[in-house]
């Protein structure tokens, strides 16, 4: 916090001189409506960022350039309005606003478009909805508020599954396309199919994590295929458009923002866990040591099935350790109890210093923006840390009378990260650890100390009293010190362009647009770890540009308005990826290097390459403000497709009818009615046509090939979407009340499925053409404005969203498609005919007729043996509750974020069971019993359908929750609801306190600080994303949920 | 400012409609042809990774013929092998089948044939080709039973696996188990007649380097290993045994098919990456097979010389094998057992596709349990395995006279670490007759360093067996994608249980 006052102070000596020309406008704001004063209003004048606000009695003062000219006032709800300076005193009076109705939205290919001229749904955020509660990434802050928007995922830095109108291709990537002012940005996701899965790995997070809050204007959603289909084969899954910040020329000015903000992140939600019994199984042993007899841990099993603690004394690992290593001369015993710092005490709150500068510097013919934000935090995970940096450059100037316009926008980020922590089934998964496998009654101040002396691990898994090497487990503190991974990434993304204003209806413009980046990431297990030392280091290197050149035409003739556009747009991508690996450990301890390689490193090449080619046209007539009628049309050539066949296009149609300008109503503000067809694709990614050999590594001297497991396709097709959407906006009582509904039903066709095939025919999958998906949906938003008064408002917005995803056809002979397995096998995430596209197949239970379970000679319960559907990983509906209050100079807000159904598989929760380490296993009976001592009788019926009596051992019980053993796998299937306290903010607006600060406004929010409704009281459901692709539901490790708040100090010059 | 308007219309419109059109881009990671001996060189080492590795061998083969139990997990030990295992072991098959098919479509194919001579006589290659698949296919084969195969030589319409690439069959028929046998059998034959035994067979060959001479009796020696276990079902099969001697079978351990790994962590051995690079150190030597070797259960009486290369000591310097139990609770409570010993965890250890010894023993049963044929496979493992020459000596003077039952042990202890072939042996002869039975208390004694332990313990299978499984399941898999063929082979064999007898038993 020094740094920042230091900074204020900087600024607030500097800019001094820089405002030495003013001169000070006052004036009252009152409202149109009932005549009192309003507070809150934004001053500004026009063309800069310069402004202030209106006080508790409506009045503002403000200092403005002796040139300035012209006012600008904004209030949520009311319609901004613009005043031309007279004299020194500006009085406003302001009206009610009907939103949307004049609302300016950025569309497809970035045309700014009236909202109500549009035939098709789009959601709009605005920047202070982004930063309200301080998330570092603008698109983890758009979770539940946009309706058909669905996002899930949080943690360190990691992906973010986005969904928009759920997901409608088999293929590996339902992701959106994301467009930052024109730029077309890559969200790829680097997490390997193996740690999507949960079998172990770390997370590498969405690309899109570099986008910065503190830059982004809006964000607008395009949902439907007829808003995307102008971008052809990449538009399936909606776009998301982001518009940066940026100057507008017109006026001399010189503004500045500040913010600065610190976030603390705390643990939230951890898998609950007994602690009445210790690790082992059975009864403790003995050993003998030095004709001594002692009572000794069974230290290399990683299960908690040991006695109970009774405060027994006994030889724990750290005191067999300190005997091996020297440290004490006998072995030294303690009482064996629950831990004093159990597992969570082993995660500290995460710190993240936001810091943000933007300086928009504007003259009459040029504006230019700089921009650059900091963050520093470290995470929950001991050893984890991240810096990042965003650096902005927008500008664009006019030459030549305003014939030739130029404009370029430049982001360069840089973000540093060690420590991500592993998930999954992994070696160094902690969860894996602390949650599957281990024993409970480690004490994690023990742990901390995790090297010997003689630098040697030290850890509790030992082989035997006298024997420390790791059995199963590495102490988690080496893990976290000793084999963490780092990764950094440089990227560049942006645009140069130059706009002809030919005539005053044809404009033609040509735009280079890029994103490139280099991604090196490293992981490390050290030598003396339970695996054997190894080094990784992966760089990637992407690199997209787009060359796009458009004729617009705009006109009004007579009633009629004309909004044209031709365009042709080439686009390459490039992307190579060189990975090392230490083959056979490292040689030199602590050096993570390829060439301290025990054997030759393994090395790996890969390069990829595309080409498509577009042309485009789009045309829209208006007829009176009343009735809007569009057309898109696309077409595109690809070079992942054979030559010759390779080219597919896309249209749309859509129109819309404003009927409130027919009737004259008071209550009535706006009524809308729309309707669109619209076609969008999804490409084939490169290289998916013809068969080739898969390279190994050289064995004996001779090289080795082998075909891949799956079988290629020379007829392949890009997918086909076609959507049917219909909506109605309206809105009521001078815009107090309005909503906005949408119904859309789109089929996906052509899908690019690798289907499986019998592994006896050579391969395990083959690429075909083929299958249907549907899915159909409304989403509604609802607004209103329950209490308005002078002092006080209180806003709420409803957004509610279902979608109904069914899978209507798959290919010839096949009822279902497999998109993973879970590791071990007790779970298959499948696309079922009839079903939905992310079903899980399990081993169920057997159920009776009357819907009891039904339990066999042992106690427990029966499986049909057979993998059969439990349930669908999509969630039936998604829901957004936001409240905002104003009181005063204060504000405040709360986001409810609702998700209801879907299911997930749980790992974690099998082997906890399994293992002993689950609350569950030591659930109390009576007289202080568990059912460690009773057993437990299980609810259901016999096959006789007599009620169960069958006592069955809690060991017995926690094993056959793994399905190995013929037993359901069903038992770790869980519900995925939530409703979550996403967002809550407090802020107070500071009247104004110096002449050169315009504005100071001081929050305090929190995220995710309440959650309800969980089925598996100990996993957060939205923790169980492992990646952006298809392969979902399943969780092998997690890292636990965690909640944030903080406060954040934004300050206007 | 006119010219600039047009300048810009200009550049526009040639950007509009300057073509659209764009070419395939190929791949540059991997070739669309690959020369035959990278092809052949994979297969022979993948197969070995694929079936001598922890988990096929580990979790499930050296387990069922107890060579082996696990320390911790009893579950596979006790037949419950993991349907992952299952499914992988069917896909690696196939896999490796279609690599090999490959070989051949390659060395036909006009287009390519005359450049994939450099590395043997087209001729030459296909045979080696088919000698590999009949091996590869026996294992499915005697793994479930009825299964999807593919032959070069013949048309047989139910023959319909590796067959996606070519005429795009994706859910292949089940070939029976009595076509299948007279296939291969047929297949190697006709291969080892084709052979050109004085031109190089393939290049990428780990096991020979390429000598022609030594294929063809790996051929006709993988021909008496099939023939001998059909006689008793096939009328063929004796015409296949004399032919394939009198055509020409292993003479000696330098005729031994085998595959010898890099000393390195890569390349080395499977059951070397299991458990030194993998840290895996979950199975065992058994007490059945310590005892075995230890002289203590079986007709041999006295101490195997292999068992210090077998096994190795404990930490108290005791040579412990891990008991059979019951539950998973009992097993991890005994904590003297011996790991492999070194010869077998080395990381250039050659893993042997087919050795001498087996081919002596064949011998020995062929001629009414002989003598001579008998102590030729002895000495033969004994000196493979690299015992000195002494101690093979004092052995052999050891040894009881041969007899179904001696032949038939001598023959187990020398298919250690080739599992799959020592349980389809038990299945056909009921030999070793020294594994513990199932569900019946044993006593066990073994030694400490604070005296002998005696318990008793209790081998309890799962899924209701009382001897060792006649075959896996079919995989869930092929019941959900290719359920109407694998319907139509469990009806045909008689059930899909792990207790349905093989053809030819």
């Amino acid at each position: 916090m020094k740094k920042i006052a230091l900074l204020l102070a900087i600024f607030a000596i500097g800019l001094q001189s820089v405002f030495a020309q003013t001169k000070e406008i006052t004036g009252t704001v009152t409202s149109a409506e009932d005549g009192l004063s309003i507070p809150g209003v934004s001053v500004s004048v026009k063309g800069t960022t310069l402004g202030t606000i209106t006080d508790l009695d409506g009045q503002y003062t403000l200092k403005v350039p002796q040139d300035a000219a012209t006012l600008v006032f904004s209030f949520v709800g009311m319609q901004s309005q613009e005043v031309a300076i007279v004299g020194t005193t500006v009085n406003v009076v302001m009206e009610s606003d009907v939103v949307g109705i004049n609302e300016v939205v950025v569309t497809a290919l970035g045309t700014s478009r009236a909202k109500k001229s549009l035939g098709y749904a789009s959601q709009g955020v605005s920047s202070e909805e982004i930063t309200a509660a301080n998330n570092i990434s603008p698109i983890s802050s758009l979770s539940g508020k946009v309706a058909g928007l669905q996002i899930s995922g949080q943690n360190f830095s990691g992906s973010q599954n986005i969904l928009i109108r759920g997901a409608s291709s088999f293929s590996q990537n339902n992701q959106p396309l994301f467009v930052v002012d024109g730029v077309p940005i890559s969200n790829e996701n680097f997490n390997t199919t193996e740690a999507q899965r949960g079998g172990g790995g770390y997370d590498y997070g969405s690309m899109t994590n570099d986008l910065n809050s503190y830059d982004v204007e809006s964000i607008e959603v395009l949902k439907g295929s007829a808003a995307s289909a102008l971008y052809g084969s990449r538009g399936q899954n909606g776009v998301i458009m982001i518009t940066t910040k940026s100057g507008k020329a017109g006026k001399k000015s010189f503004s500045v923002e500040l913010n600065s903000g610190v976030d603390f992140e705390q643990v939230s939600i951890l898998p609950k866990q007994q602690r009445s019994y210790g690790g082992g199984y059975g009864p403790f042993r003995t050993a003998t040591i030095d004709g001594q007899e002692y009572t000794v841990v069974y230290y290399a099993m990683d299960e908690s099935w040991g006695p109970k603690y009774e405060g027994q004394e006994v030889l724990h690992w750290w005191g067999a350790a300190d005997y091996e290593k020297g440290i004490t001369s006998t072995p030294v015993t303690a009482p064996w109890v629950a831990p004093k710092n159990d597992v969570k005490s082993f995660y500290e709150t995460g710190v993240a210093y936001q810091n943000s500068l933007n300086v928009v510097t504007t003259s009459e013919k040029s504006a230019l923006r700089i921009g650059y934000t900091n963050v520093d935090r470290t995470g929950i995970v001991p050893n984890s840390e991240q810096q990042k940096h965003n650096f902005n450059i927008n500008g664009n100037s006019s030459f030549f009378d305003d014939i030739i316009e130029l404009n370029a926008n430049v982001n360069v980020v840089r973000t540093d990260t060690k420590g991500r922590p592993q998930f999954g089934y992994g070696d160094n998964s902690q969860s894996q650890k602390f949650f599957q496998w281990g024993q409970r009654q480690l004490d994690f101040d023990n742990l901390k100390n995790y090297i010997n002396p003689d630098g040697t691990q030290r850890t509790w898994n030992r082989v035997s009293w006298s024997n420390g090497t790791p059995v199963y487990s590495d102490n988690p503190y080496w893990t976290a010190y000793k084999n963490y991974q780092d990764d950094d990434r440089t990227r560049i993304y942006g645009k140069a362009g130059v706009k002809a204003n030919i005539t005053d209806y044809l404009a033609a413009s040509g735009n280079f647009y890029y994103d490139t980046y280099t991604f090196n990431q490293r992981e490390r297990v050290a030598k003396g770890s339970q695996a054997m030392s190894s080094y990784l280091q992966i760089n990637r290197q992407d690199m997209e540009t787009n060359l796009e050149g458009k004729l617009e035409f705009n006109k009004n003739i007579e009633d009629f308005s004309i909004l044209a556009m031709l365009g042709a747009n080439t686009r390459k991508n490039k992307y190579s990826r060189f990975q090392g690996e230490t083959n056979g450990g490292l040689v030199v301890d602590g050096l993570y290097n390829l060439n301290n390689s025990a054997n030759s490193p393994l090395l790996e090449d890969y390069k990829r390459e595309m080409k498509v080619n577009s042309w485009f046209g789009s045309a829209s007539i208006g007829y009176k403000d009343m009735l809007y009628v569009d057309g898109t049309y696309r077409k595109d050539y690809d070079s992942s497709l054979p030559t010759g066949i390779n080219s597919y296009s896309y249209s749309s149609f859509s129109a819309s009818f404003l009927a409130s300008q027919l009737i004259e109503a008071d209550w009535l503000d706006n009524l809308k009615i729309r309707a669109n067809y619209g076609e969008t694709g999804n490409g084939t990614s490169a290289y998916q046509v013809f068969n080739v050999y898969t390279i190994g590594d050289p064995f004996n001297g001779n090289p080795q090939f082998t075909n891949s497991a799956r079988l290629k396709n020379q007829e392949l097709k890009p997918e086909l979407t076609s959507e049917i959407e219909f909506g109605v906006e309206a809105a009521f009582l001078k815009n107090r009340v309005g909503f906005d509904v949408s119904y859309y039903t789109r089929d996906t066709e052509n899908q690019i499925v690798p289907i499986e095939v019998s592994g006896a025919s050579g391969y395990t999958s083959r690429v075909i053409n083929a299958g249907k998906i549907n899915n159909k949906g409304i989403e509604v938003l609802l607004y209103g404005t329950p209490v308005r008064t002078k002092d006080f408002s209180w806003d709420l917005t409803l957004n509610f969203a279902k979608n109904t995803n069914e899978v209507l056809d798959l290919p010839e002979g096949l009822d279902k498609i497999q998109l993973a397995a879970a590791p071990f096998g007790g779970a298959y995430i499948n696309a079922v005919e009839g079903a939905t596209f992310q079903e899980i197949l399990a081993y169920d239970f057997v159920y009776d007729d009357n819907g009891n379970k039904v339990v066999d000679g042992s106690g427990m319960y029966m499986t049909s043996g057979e993998l059969t559907s439990v349930g669908s990983v999509l969630p039936d509906y998604t829901a957004g509750i936001h409240n905002a209050f104003k009181y005063k100079n204060f504000d405040m807000s709360a986001l409810i974020d609702i998700s209801e159904g879907g299911n997930y598989y749980s790992i974690t929760h099998m082997w906890g069971m399994y293992s002993g380490m689950t609350a569950e296993t030591a659930t109390a009976t009576t007289n202080g019993n568990t059912i460690r001592e009773d057993g437990l009788v299980l609810e259901g019926v016999t096959e006789s359908g007599a009620q169960n009596d069958v006592v069955l051992s809690a060991e017995d019980w926690g094993a056959y929750h793994y399905h190995g053993y013929g037993t359901p796998s069903a038992t770790s299937i869980f519900d995925a609801s939530y409703v979550k306290l996403r967002e809550v903010t407090l802020g107070y607006t500071f009247p104004k306190l110096i002449d050169v600060v315009e504005s100071v406004r001081l929050s305090v929010y929190g995220r995710n600080l309440a959650v309800w409704g969980l089925d598996n009281k100990g996993i957060d459901p939205e923790t169980v994303v492992g990646g952006s692709g298809n392969i979902q539901g399943l969780e092998g490790g997690i890292i636990p949920s965690s909640r944030s708040f903080g406060f954040n100090l934004k300050i206007n010059f | 400012m006119k010219t600039l308007k047009y300048i810009t219309l200009l550049f526009v419109g040639v950007l509009l409609f300057s073509s659209c059109e764009v070419d395939y881009y190929s791949d540059p990671n991997s070739p669309e042809v690959a020369p035959t001996y990278g092809i052949m060189n994979r297969v022979q080492k993948q197969f070995m990774n694929d079936t001598r590795d922890e988990w096929f061998a580990g979790r499930q083969m050296l387990l069922w013929v107890q060579y082996w139990n696990q320390v911790n997990y009893t579950e596979e030990d006790r037949f419950q092998y993991r349907e992952t295992v299952n499914k992988a072991a069917w896909e690696d098959i196939y896999k490796n089948a279609q690599d090999l098919q490959d070989i051949i479509t390659l060395n036909t194919d006009e287009a390519t044939k005359g450049d994939m001579a450099q590395f043997g006589p087209n001729v030459n290659q296909i045979a080696a080709a088919r000698i590999m698949l009949a091996y590869i296919y026996l294992h499915a084969v005697e793994l479930w039973g009825d299964v999807p195969y593919s032959s070069y030589g013949s048309d047989d319409p139910s023959f319909q696996a590796n067959k996606l690439k070519v005429d795009g069959t994706d859910m292949p028929a089940y070939a029976k188990q009595a076509d299948i046998y007279a296939d291969m059998l047929k297949e190697l034959d006709e291969a080892q007649q084709s052979i050109l035994t004085d031109e190089k067979m393939i290049d990428g060959d780990n096991f020979f380097a390429g000598d022609a001479a030594l294929w063809k009796k790996f051929a006709n020696s993988l021909r008496l290993r099939i023939a001998n276990r059909v006689k008793d079902v096939y009328t063929g099969a004796q015409a296949h045994i004399t032919g394939a001697i009198s055509a020409g079978v292993m003479t000696s351990n330098a005729d031994n098919a085998g595959l010898t790994f890099e000393a390195n962590a890569l390349n080395g051995a499977p059951m070397y990456r299991a458990f030194v690079v993998s840290a895996r150190n979950d199975f065992a030597p058994s007490m059945q097979f310590v005892e075995l070797l230890q002289g203590k259960r079986g007709p041999f009486g006295v101490e195997d010389p292999r068992l210090d290369l077998f096994v190795a000591d404990n930490g108290d310097g005791f040579k412990v094998g891990i008991p059979l139990t019951e539950a998973n609770s009992v097993v991890s409570g005994f904590a003297w057992e011996s790991m492999p010993g070194d010869a077998i965890l080395a990381p250039d250890y050659t893993e042997y596709y087919m050795e001498y010894a087996e081919v002596c023993f064949i011998q020995s049963e062929l001629n009414g349990w002989d003598q001579s044929w008998y102590e030729k496979g002895v000495r033969a493992s004994l000196e493979r395995w690299g015992v000195a020459a002494d101690d093979i000596d004092a052995y052999m003077e050891t040894l009881p006279a041969a007899s179904e039952e001696t032949v038939m042990m001598q023959k187990y202890i020398a298919l250690y670490m080739q599992p799959m072939e020592a349980w389809s042996e038990y299945r056909r002869t009921g030999y070793p007759n020294t594994l513990v039975k199932a569900n019946t208390p044993y006593q066990y004694t073994w030694p400490t360093a604070d005296g002998d332990m005696t318990q008793t313990y209790e081998f309890k299978p799962i899924g209701g067996l009382t001897d060792l499984p006649n075959r896996n399941k079919y995989l869930l898999n092929e019941g959900s994608i290719n359920k109407e063929n694998k319907d139509a082979a469990a009806t045909s064999i008689g059930g899909d249980e792990q207790d349905t007898p093989m053809w030819w038993q």
